[in-house]
């Protein structure tokens, strides 16, 4: 029974009808528990990841890795694929600080930025100390386009295993036409112990 | 049909009631533009367009905005009264790029794209590519418009596809160097028009 009021919508089939909760829509909350990936694929528990939504939204709160000087990655699959190996280009900057006040530093870091397959480095050096942790979000725009590339921009605040604060910014495109609609977290060996990454639509 | 629990009313006249509380950040208009688009302007009082003490800041998102010519820049542009666009603005830029054969990654000050109180327009994205399968996509926040005792201060990041088939990603901040209430934000290429795309208007409430 739906919920009309005025002439509008309100509430149909269980739902609130889209702009009346707000345009920021929550989907999806992994937490991790030493886990080795974070994946969002679409139609797979709740997640929604194509044309519903114009932008969206993941945010990194707190990940605490189990090893020391680990990375922080993602990939994406297009609809169909698999092996989160899209080919894409991204840029990388970062600005660092030492507790010890010896080394303030902006610098494009051409080892971390990618060209290719492989993975897509978001953050590095994640401390394991029992306080130290990271985090940050990814936006990806319109992910389900067929037109055009996917563009998607980052920023992370790591806890750096070296004992410093360490701010990256990454932005880049997904070079295929392709729906995207798989996204992975992961990182370079062990796991991800505790933190979470909660995932949104802008509507 | 009012619905109206414990003395509140949650909804009436096809909308929530105003003690209901949603969410920060509320849509206000999206404009999508087609072949041959000159400008993409956002006016307050016009077609629904709220841009005044509303709310305190409001962010525009702009998904793949696709442009006529190769090679121009994404500009924005500030009025008082709708029609005069020399507001002087004050401002930083600076890209991080690397191209599809990995041969030029960098990050670095873009002086073109600054700006030293000239009344000229502000770009926010600065080499954009006409291919096909490529466009920009980004946000510009404009904090306070409203205000008639501080400047206006701006900040964007956009992302896009480099005409010489790079990843650029663009970051701008400055103030728009008037006390005078901004009452219209007009977006334009540097050269050509808009294809496609569209730019949508946010509120957030504080």
């Amino acid at each position: 029974m739906g919920l009309i009021s005025n002439g509008t919508t309100l509430f149909d089939a269980g739902a609130m009808s889209a702009g009346l909760g707000g345009e920021m829509v929550f989907i999806k909350k992994l937490t991790a528990s030493s886990s080795a990936t974070l994946t969002f694929v679409d139609g797979t528990d709740n997640v929604v990841l194509d044309n519903t939504y114009r932008e969206y939204i993941f945010y990194f709160n707190n990940i605490h890795h189990v090893g020391n000087d680990k990375k922080f990655y993602f990939q994406v699959n297009a609809a169909g694929g698999s092996g989160f190996d899209e080919t894409a280009i991204s840029t990388y900057f970062r600005a660092y600080e030492k507790e010890d006040n010896s080394s303030g530093v902006l610098s494009y870091e051409t080892g971390q930025d990618m060209t290719g397959t492989g993975t897509i480095e978001l953050s590095d050096s994640l401390g394991s100390d029992d306080d130290q942790s990271m985090c940050g979000w990814l936006k990806l725009y319109n992910p389900s386009s067929t037109t055009f590339t996917t563009n998607y921009v980052a920023e992370c605040q790591n806890y750096h295993a070296g004992d410093f604060s360490l701010a990256t910014k990454v932005a880049g495109y997904i070079n295929v036409t392709a729906a995207i609609d798989e996204v992975k977290f992961y990182t370079n060996g062990d796991s991800f112990q505790t933190g979470t990454i909660t995932m949104y639509g802008i509507t | 049909m009012a619905v109206i629990s414990n003395g509140t009313t949650v909804f009436d006249a096809g909308a929530l009631g105003s003690g209901v509380p949603t969410g920060a950040l509320t849509h206000i208009k999206t404009l999508t533009a087609s072949a041959d688009t000159a400008t993409m302007v956002f006016t307050h009082g016009t077609s629904g367009v709220v841009f005044n003490n509303t709310y305190d800041s409001y962010l525009f998102k702009v998904i793949n905005l696709h442009p006529e010519n190769d090679g121009w820049f994404l500009n924005v542009d500030f009025s008082i009264n709708g029609s005069d666009f020399d507001l002087e603005k004050l401002s930083n830029a600076y890209r991080a790029q690397q191209t599809e054969s990995a041969s030029a990654a960098t990050v670095a000050y873009v002086t073109g794209a600054d700006n030293a109180n000239a009344a000229a327009v502000q770009p926010i994205s600065f080499d954009s590519s006409n291919d096909d399968d490529h466009a920009m996509s980004g946000e510009l926040q404009i904090f306070a418009p409203s205000d008639t005792t501080f400047v206006k201060h701006y900040t964007s990041r956009f992302i896009a596809n480099g005409s010489s088939n790079f990843a650029a990603d663009y970051w701008v901040s400055g103030f728009i160097n008037t006390t005078s209430a901004i009452t219209t934000v007009k977006f334009l290429m540097a050269g050509g028009d808009f294809d496609s795309g569209e730019i949508s208007l946010y509120g957030v409430k504080g």
